[in-house]
């Protein structure tokens, strides 16, 4: 059998099937747990559905842009297999880059790859991405326990140096698209004027429910900038 | 606040329980993944030579091994126990991250607390349900939607998802709230000697040694952070430079 005869056989297909049902499986226990203990912490179901229609229609769009990486994908390894692995663990760009050097580490020619080597494809893209799964057994829990444990030892210093978690990240992620410059940082600048917007208009109306959906509408209007950005910037 | 039907779980019960979850779930999670290459193999009857298969796969695991691992430790303290279903699920920056701070935004929840856990929980799981059932419809709708997702724009504006993320998340950093209803003037200041840090870095990467491999190395870049961000904040604070207000609800 040839490589794409495997990488669209119906066993692939089962394959990934059953594991996409689990993975949503794992979702709904953490789901039904995170919601029994939101609501005993005193949470109202109102502000909780807020939060779901909120994430919601926040995830669409990005995943919208990960179909898109699948189709760039399907083409290279067949349909299953980027189904599976843009469904879980792997982001577009990782699975993009180990599909393209699991293929030229091994050599493999795709118009004359054999079965083996789609087989090879498949190991090659799971234990490359396995180190931070594997990693986090040991020492999320850990890492979790300290960061609980501070505000109960000084709950001013707990809550500040718990925010600065956060406040790293954002410089980190933030700082190298304002040093770049161009698209990046239009597309940015765009993204918080129109954040900055949509809070004007629900402060002045009092649209709260407006709230849950501020995230999602600025991802929207920012990458539709994005195009128009590129095309002035060329 | 509801009646809770059984006896309520102290917090350390909750975590513990909450953990022991993340660690089963992700391990058979590790064990499907791996099933499914080796079943291939087997039926198939095309199993790859061990040696080939660790030869294959050195060059990513030296890549992105350091960096998953880094992620694993500038990313929990935000995730909390959602961090085994965010790694299962992945996209954690581009989709996990955001999704979880917008939560905790929404009900103003003070970062690293068991509320942040809980709510990060609901939004992570309901975000891996959103992502699976729109790829799945992806893939249902392969041919009529190839032709639009393949368009110029479409493909361009694909590029730019973090920048469009993180411009709305941006004004946050401006605020003096942390969340949970506690405000801290002044905490920015804790965030110069990072930020001029990343600002260097960024010029040598971009316009000096023009190596673009900043992108590669967010999570090291995080790690080496921390600690200057956290150590800055701590002394800023204790000389009153940055202020702590907690109110009733806290």
């Amino acid at each position: 059998m040839g490589f794409y005869e495997i990488a669209n056989h119906p066993l692939i297909y089962i394959l990934v099937i059953c594991g996409i049902l689990y993975v949503l499986g794992f979702a709904l226990i953490l789901f039904r747990k995170s919601w029994k203990r939101a609501l005993q912490l005193g949470y109202s179901k109102k502000q909780l559905m807020d939060t779901v229609k909120s994430s919601v229609t926040f995830s669409i769009v990005p995943s919208i842009a990960i179909v898109v990486g699948f189709f760039s994908l399907a083409a290279m390894i067949g349909i299953p297999w980027p189904w599976w692995r843009l469904s879980v663990i792997g982001s577009v760009i990782y699975e993009a880059m180990a599909a393209d050097m699991a293929l030229s580490a091994a050599n493999i020619q795709l118009s004359d790859a054999t079965s083996t080597e789609f087989v090879l494809v498949m190991f090659v893209m799971t234990i490359g991405i396995l180190g931070g799964l594997i990693f986090s057994l040991f020492i999320a829990k850990g890492i979790q326990k300290n960061v609980l444990k501070q505000p109960d030892q000084d709950p001013r210093w707990g809550a500040l140096g718990n925010s600065v978690f956060m406040l790293t990240m954002m410089i980190v992620f933030i700082v190298p698209m304002i040093v770049d410059g161009g698209v990046a940082l239009l597309t940015l600048a765009t993204s918080a004027v129109i954040t900055l917007l949509l809070g004007i208009i629900i402060k002045k109306s009092g649209a709260v429910w407006l709230n849950n959906f501020v995230l999602a509408f600025s991802l929207l209007g920012a990458m539709a900038s994005s195009v128009l950005w590129s095309a002035i910037l060329g | 606040m509801n009646e809770p039907e059984n006896k309520i779980q102290t917090r350390a019960e909750y975590i513990d329980s909450v953990h022991r979850m993340g660690r089963i779930g992700a391990v058979l999670a590790i064990i499907i993944m791996l099933s499914m290459p080796i079943t291939a193999g087997i039926y198939f009857d095309s199993m790859p030579g061990f040696l080939q298969v660790i030869t294959a796969s050195a060059g990513l695991l030296a890549l992105f091994v350091p960096s998953a691992i880094s992620e694993v430790i500038a990313y929990t303290p935000i995730l909390g126990s959602s961090i085994y279903l965010s790694l299962v699920t992945g996209n954690v920056t581009n989709l996990k991250l955001p999704v979880a701070n917008n939560a905790m935004n929404l009900l103003d929840v003070q970062n690293g607390s068991e509320n942040a856990d809980v709510i990060s929980g609901i939004a992570i799981s309901i975000s891996s349900f959103t992502t699976v059932i729109i790829i799945a419809l992806g893939v249902m709708l392969m041919v009529p939607l190839q032709p639009i997702l393949s368009l110029p724009a479409i493909k361009i504006s694909s590029n730019y998802i973090l920048p469009s993320l993180f411009g709305s998340m941006l004004l946050g950093i401006f605020s003096d709230s942390i969340g949970g209803g506690v405000r801290a003037p002044g905490r920015l200041k804790g965030a110069i000697v990072p930020a001029v840090i990343v600002i260097i870095l960024s010029i040598l990467d971009s316009y000096v040694l023009k190596t673009h491999m900043m992108s590669s190395m967010k999570g090291f870049l995080i790690i080496l952070m921390l600690p200057v961000a956290y150590i800055g904040t701590k002394i800023l604070y204790k000389r009153g430079q940055i202020k702590v207000i907690l109110t009733d609800k806290t």
